[in-house]
């Protein structure tokens, strides 16, 4: 629900707008996932007499709008106390709960006016009726994670993917997905899949492939200001858990200031230095094997 | 026994092959091709208990089984909570075990499309929920699901009666809540009891008329009675003009 960019035709207390020359509304949220249900508490915070005069006299009262767009959950509370505590199943829920607060009238209120409005409402009364908005608070995005242990590699939301169409000549990848998929053509992928079954390959299988979309996805992210369409998706989440053991949080600023080259190579554990390695190795055996003949 | 979902993997390998597997279905119409492509182990364990199902694929047209295909698949997996079966894995993954007949009775394979559409998620956003060919029939059942009403599905089967309720109704917002979407689907089981006709332009109407109620209200805030009161009132209201 979208609440900040709406008109209204009587004056509303927000932080969106000026309507009044003072008072504040919103409502803090804090809350834990305990993997079984998402326990939130909300903390009002209001400083506007009128408004005051209508929760005490229950004219009106505090709303919180809670939706999940991904499982089409919405739910909506209303209360009158500063503090409210609201659990939700987890099976309700998946990916983000968006939370939305207000003051929303429980009575008709034949004049609405105060001297705190705006001038340009001065001496105006307005009709409101039950259920109208009152006022708005500032609304807050939760993202909810439910496997926890998926996010651990960032490796593994990287998949390689044979490709069966025998057109396709080249390596394709596409991250517009919860997984970024790295689409090889079916004999090499079939190759790839034996390379792997040796441990000391798979560094250099991750250089080759996944550490140049990894790049890729950077200079994209660098790119565009607007990264809702991404914030979803597991691999970016995987990312940005990974980056935190850095201590770096996935940000515009942050792939500005950071060597994207390198950074890119820590987060999938250097696979460039350890295929050089495991090469060096290679021959330096294959090496004393000749010296020994 | 437990529900067995698609691994990711297979599922990322549907989906970046799709119009290869496509031709496979209608070239070897057998499902000989699912462990070829998919490897033999394409399936994962769930914690969803499994229910036998039985499609129905009695009639002439096979959409005129889409309401008691609905009720079953409801009724065989009303445990489902929202995260699952909002979840591709489950459906894609009932798809190529106990939903593939019925699906290729359904919808055919005639061309592409209907594989992109219904037998994959062909979109991230909640759409695709009402496109796939079985999860659309649980999901149109469970958000027209009345308990409190003693035939549970009597607005299912209104909306299978008058498809453009339900397909106008899950694209806009106020469809998420129970409270609202049971309270219009009421009105208009009433107001069509009454002998009113449920058009196109009505509903459009409809439904414009309470996104605008909640432009400056909470229409969430209603009491049951009061909201289908004021959706009875905007039937009758835009009903000459539609």
């Amino acid at each position: 629900m979208q609440l900040k960019n709406r008109l209204y035709p009587y004056p509303v207390l927000s932080i969106h707008n000026n309507d009044f020359n003072e008072g504040y509304f919103n409502v803090d949220v804090t809350y834990i996932n305990n993997k079984k249900t998402l326990d939130l508490t909300f903390f009002v915070e209001l400083n506007e007499e009128l408004l005051k005069e209508y929760i005490d006299d229950r004219i009106a009262s505090y709303g919180v709008h809670i939706e999940c767009p991904t499982t089409s959950f919405r739910e909506f509370f209303k209360f009158n106390e500063e503090k409210k505590s609201v659990s939700i199943p987890i099976g309700k829920i998946d990916k983000k709960v968006e939370i939305c607060t207000f003051i929303v009238s429980n009575a008709n209120i034949s004049s609405y006016s105060t001297t705190n409005f705006n001038e340009i409402y001065s001496g105006m009364e307005f009709p409101i009726d039950p259920h109208n908005i009152l006022a708005v608070g500032k609304e807050k995005n939760i993202r909810i994670e439910k496997d926890f242990d998926s996010l651990k590699n960032v490796a593994s939301v990287f998949k390689m993917i044979p490709d069966f169409d025998k057109n396709n000549e080249y390596i394709s990848r596409d991250f517009y997905g919860d997984i970024v998929s790295i689409n090889v053509p079916k004999a090499q992928f079939d190759a790839y899949k034996m390379a792997v079954t040796n441990k000391k390959n798979i560094p250099m299988m991750h250089s080759m492939f996944i550490f140049p979309v990894l790049l890729e996805i950077f200079q994209t992210l660098l790119n565009n200001d607007d990264w809702e369409i991404y914030e979803d998706l597991r691999w970016f989440q995987a990312i940005k858990k990974r980056m935190k053991d850095f201590n770096l949080e996935l940000n515009q600023s942050n792939l500005e200031s950071e060597n994207v080259f390198e950074l890119a190579q820590k987060l999938i554990d250097s696979p460039l230095i350890q295929s050089i390695d495991n090469l060096a190795d290679a021959l330096f055996f294959k090496e004393g094997e000749n010296n020994e003949d | 026994m437990k529900i067995k979902l698609i691994k990711v993997d297979s599922l990322a390998i549907l989906k970046g092959n799709q119009k290869y597997v496509y031709n496979q279905m209608i070239n070897s119409k057998n499902k000989k091709w699912i462990p070829e492509i998919l490897g033999q182990d394409f399936l994962t364990n769930s914690k969803i208990d499994s229910q036998p199902l039985s499609f129905i694929t009695t009639s002439e047209k096979p959409i005129d089984d889409d309401f008691e295909n609905a009720k079953m698949l409801h009724e065989s997996f009303k445990h489902l909570s929202n995260a699952q079966a909002s979840d591709e894995r489950f459906w894609v993954g009932l798809s190529l075990t106990k939903g593939y007949d019925y699906l290729v009775h359904r919808w055919e394979l005639d061309e592409f499309t209907k594989f992109k559409y219904r037998w994959v998620f062909y979109t991230k956003n909640r759409r695709a929920l009402f496109y796939h060919g079985l999860a659309r029939l649980w999901w149109f059942a469970h958000l027209t699901y009345d308990n409190s009403e003693e035939n549970p599905y009597i607005y299912t089967e209104l909306a299978y009666k008058h498809p453009e309720i339900m397909k106008n109704m899950v694209y806009r917002n106020f469809s998420n809540s129970t409270s609202i979407r049971l309270a219009i689907l009421k009105a208009l089981y009433d107001f069509n009891e009454l002998g009113h006709r449920i058009t196109r332009d009505f509903l459009y109407n409809l439904y414009n008329e309470i996104s605008l109620m909640g432009s400056v209200s909470i229409i969430d805030s209603f009491n049951k009675e009061d909201l289908e009161e004021a959706i009875l009132m905007k039937c009758y209201e835009i009903y000459p003009n539609s």
